[in-house]
């Protein structure tokens, strides 16, 4: 019997050889007793309390411990240190959960505080609790353990049978989100939140920041810089998520992000998460990346900017991706790769329209090219050159056996060319162009460059400063033609064309342009017959140029007429050609030759002034005399007539021999200039070729 | 008497019949056409002179020793008949360094005329191509090639040119069409 025992013995009955009863004072002495062995109780259960509340005390991480395992049976649980401070704080250290299956770390905690007051604990009352600087791994064991069955979850989404906290919060805390959605995905994350007035239903706000999603290995294919996420408790209870809005970042479209929904049938079982449905969707100024292996494709970026709303989360992929999106670049210009001065091409606008499933697609809804402005020079097939080395003849990724791109509807309007000189001075020429197209592959570049016909329109030209007048049938203007070849080659027939008093009718003009220069043909009947030529324009400061003309069988009446119709005409079938050296608009020089190919007449009409003004005072013979000699040198039938002609800066001479029956008439005509000195030329007789 | 009256109209009756035999005889025939038709040759030459309506400065007012004009490309342009002159004669070509070759001079004077001519053309382009070589910060060798590209280029058939027929081998040749 221990010694405080006795005081609770009952008192000794009286023998019967006291025979002297006081029982007042026996009874008295019960109550002492019974006192004292209360107070001894008393005592006793306050050092088992205290005892208890020490070892409590200094067991309080191992308490922690089993209560979280308690509560979360498939939690393994590490914890440093668990103070607590009165009058109603407990603050945990570096807290750690592992999955006891897999062992995988799911949370860890740098340190945490729950405050209470202690007459609302009854009331399962917490004032707040702070995360600080929690390290989440989501994953499929994560899910399990915290998933909507886990009653700890009751703490923050039902106010009624569990705990109701006044305050969470977290400052800063990282997410990392693997094994869940699309295979191989991992996402990571930082996080703050900071939820007050839960249970007064109050919106909630939970902001995440450098979101990054990794496939695998290599950069990310999402990066979000701002994530905000507004839910309140209520509509929560219902399904449905407030907001959620991605503010900047970068979403690179190729194959990588492909591989993601490969596989993806979307007929796997959604997680109960992703039945939830966002009521608002705003993305804004998410830039899009095409990953591509050749530089021009990778080098396009633009940005993301679109809402949704109602949205399953389950179907947010699909319907973000099914969205079509706009994007207009307007004043685009794409300079040499030698002169960063010197422009190839300028679009007014540049106007894509797509969906992000389209361009996982590698296809492009359709593309509007709106006044484009294609710089003929040096520098325009330097960067075609350029571009071919880059591309290396291949725009789409046959290697690999992955389609081309694809643009299903391509439209081009307004273009114009400009032609520059080699230097910086750009003459623009009278021609506008246009095209439309339907499914056109950038596979290749040289079936794309075959596909890129811009048709030029039917229009009439008046240039009153040249005198110059035609009317165009529809042409056309090709790049790179024919194929490998860095050129530009545009071709117009022209119904007619007159410049000054001559004309000339079904004609057509080709014209290409390449690294040496502006290389021309062109062709029309004229007079009854037919002429054609060409001509060149040499990249150069000067702007020199030549040309060539040839023609058949004109109708010298025809010509003559046009040519001087009251001073001389000529008749006959006509072979002529002709060379054209110049500068600008200067003409330097030209050489040619002519001949007739049958008999023909020439007759000098303005003699006939003449012999009306023989005056008839003159003597018989000496009248007679003239008119025949001004008859016999107006009228003149040849049966050849051979001329040819140099005119330099003005000046020149025209040798013209005609044979007849009748003879011969030989003309040289000397035309000088008084603009120039006096060239020896005049004072010698050249030999001519 | 009488015999005068028979001796007169004997003479009268013999006239009579010399009349009607030329009356009734044919004329003789006197031909004034040649047996081949008249041919006539006529040769002219007709001079054009062009005169422009605006007003030149004093220097170029009245014709102005080439070499003694300022800027050379005015001096060229004086000259360009002559050379073009040259040029269809043969005397003369494009060479590979952007200048003009005398290929071979004719006789006398004018053989002389043709070499101060092409002197004078040769140091006026090598002026012009210094001021190329200087603006675009490139050697004359360079501008000197890119100009004798230029200038076979623009050359008529038939002119002489230098060409290049294998790495660093040249030859003279009339341009093709």
């Amino acid at each position: 019997m221990p010694p405080w025992a006795f005081y609770l013995l009952p008192e000794p009955l009286p023998t019967p050889s006291s025979n002297n009863p006081k029982p007042a004072k026996r009874k008295k002495r019960l109550w002492v007793r019974l006192f004292k062995g209360l107070a001894v109780s008393l005592v006793l259960i306050v050092v088992l309390l205290a005892a208890g509340g020490f070892y409590a005390w200094h067991s309080l991480p191992k308490i922690a411990k089993w209560a979280i395992e308690r509560s979360l049976p498939g939690a393994k649980v590490e914890l440093k240190q668990v103070t607590l401070t009165l009058p109603g704080r407990i603050t945990v250290d570096e807290l750690t959960l592992h999955s006891r299956e897999t062992g995988e770390q799911l949370l860890t905690l740098r340190g945490g505080t729950v405050t209470f007051d202690f007459q609302k604990l009854a009331a399962r009352e917490l004032t707040s609790i702070e995360l600080v600087e929690p390290s989440i791994a989501i994953t499929p064991g994560f899910l399990a353990l915290f998933g909507p069955s886990q009653p700890n979850d009751k703490a923050v989404t039902k106010g009624g049978g569990g705990w109701k906290i006044g305050q969470v919060f977290s400052k800063y805390g990282e997410l990392r989100i693997t094994g869940i959605g699309p295979k191989n995905l991992a996402i990571t994350s930082k996080f703050t939140f900071d939820l007050r007035g839960i249970f007064e239903n109050e919106d909630q706000t939970l902001t995440f920041w450098d979101v990054l999603a990794i496939p695998g290995q290599g950069p990310p294919v999402l990066s979000l810089d701002l994530v905000t996420v507004v839910l309140s408790p209520e509509k929560l209870k219902t399904g449905k998520i407030n907001s959620l809005t991605l503010d900047g970042g970068a979403l690179s479209v190729g194959e990588r992000l492909l591989a993601l929904f490969e596989g993806d049938d979307g007929e796997s079982e959604a997680s109960p998460a992703q039945n939830f449905v966002l009521e608002t969707v705003s993305i804004n100024r998410i830039n899009i990346n095409i990953e591509d292996e050749r530089k021009i494709a990778s080098d396009i970026q633009f940005a993301l900017n679109t809402s949704l709303s109602n949205l399953p989360l389950s179907q947010a992929p699909s319907a973000l991706g099914e969205e079509i999106q706009h994007i207009e670049i307007a004043n685009l210009e794409i300079l040499s790769p030698y002169d960063p001065l010197a422009k190839v091409l300028s679009i007014r606008s540049l106007s894509f329209e797509f969906s992000l499933a389209g361009l996982l697609r590698r296809e492009i809804r359709s593309v509007q090219v709106t006044s484009p402005s294609i710089y003929v020079s040096p520098d325009l097939f330097w960067y075609m050159e350029d571009a071919q080395k880059r591309f290396g003849g291949q725009a789409g990724d046959s290697q690999s056996g992955q389609p081309g791109w694809m643009v299903k509807q391509f439209t081009l309007i307004g273009g114009s060319l400009i032609l520059g000189s080699g230097g910086r001075t750009n003459y623009g020429l009278p021609l506008t162009f246009r095209t439309s197209a339907q499914d056109v592959s950038l596979e290749n570049l040289a079936s794309l460059r075959a596909q890129a016909v811009l048709e030029i329109p039917s229009q009439q030209y008046k240039f009153e400063q040249y005198q110059l007048e035609f009317t165009s049938q529809a042409g056309e203007l090709r790049l790179a033609y024919p194929p490998n070849q860095n050129n530009l080659v545009g071709t117009i027939q022209l119904d007619v064309i007159r410049w000054r008093q001559y004309r000339a009718a079904d004609a057509w003009v080709s014209v290409t342009f390449d690294q040496s220069g502006i290389n021309g043909s062109f062709g029309g009947t004229t007079y009854k017959g037919y002429s054609s030529g060409g001509f060149s324009f040499f990249f150069n400061t000067e702007a020199p140029w030549i040309g060539w003309v040839s023609g058949k069988g004109l109708d010298l009446r025809q010509l003559t007429n046009v040519i001087s119709p009251q001073n001389f005409q000529m008749t006959g079938p006509l072979d002529f050609q002709l060379q054209v050296d110049a500068q600008r608009a200067l003409i330097q020089r030209i050489k040619g030759n002519m001949q007739t190919t049958k008999p023909g007449r020439l007759k000098i009409s303005k003699l006939d002034e003449m012999l009306a003004k023989i005056p008839d005072t003159w003597p018989g013979l000496k009248k007679d005399s003239t008119r025949i000699a001004l008859e016999t040198l107006r009228d003149f039938d040849f049966d050849t007539c051979v001329g040819d002609f140099w005119f330099v800066d003005s000046q020149g001479i025209l040798d013209l021999a005609l044979q007849g029956p009748a003879g011969s008439r030989n003309f040289e005509i000397v035309l000088h200039s008084d603009d120039s000195a006096v060239g020896q030329w005049k004072k010698q007789e050249p030999n001519s070729p | 008497m009488e015999k005068t009256g028979t001796q007169l109209a004997v003479k009268f009756l013999i006239l009579s019949l010399c009349l009607l035999a030329m009356v009734g005889c044919k004329a003789p025939t006197v031909n004034l056409g040649t047996s081949e038709p008249i041919k006539v040759d006529i040769d002219m030459r007709l001079d054009v002179y062009q005169h422009s309506n605006t007003t030149k400065p004093a220097a170029q007012a009245s014709p102005t020793p080439a070499a003694t004009t300022a800027d050379p490309a005015t001096r060229r342009r004086n000259r360009m008949a002559d050379i073009q002159t040259f040029k269809n004669s043969s005397y003369v070509g494009e060479g590979r360094d952007g200048l003009v070759v005398v290929q071979k001079l004719p006789d006398g004077e004018y053989g002389d005329t043709v070499r101060k001519t092409v002197e004078a053309e040769n140091a006026d382009r090598l002026e012009q191509m210094k001021d190329i070589a200087e603006t675009r910060k490139v050697s004359l060798v360079e501008i000197q090639k890119e100009q004798a590209t230029l200038w076979r280029n623009r050359a008529f058939k038939g002119e002489l040119i230098e060409i290049e027929v294998e790495p660093n081998v040249w030859k003279w040749t009339a341009k093709e069409g």
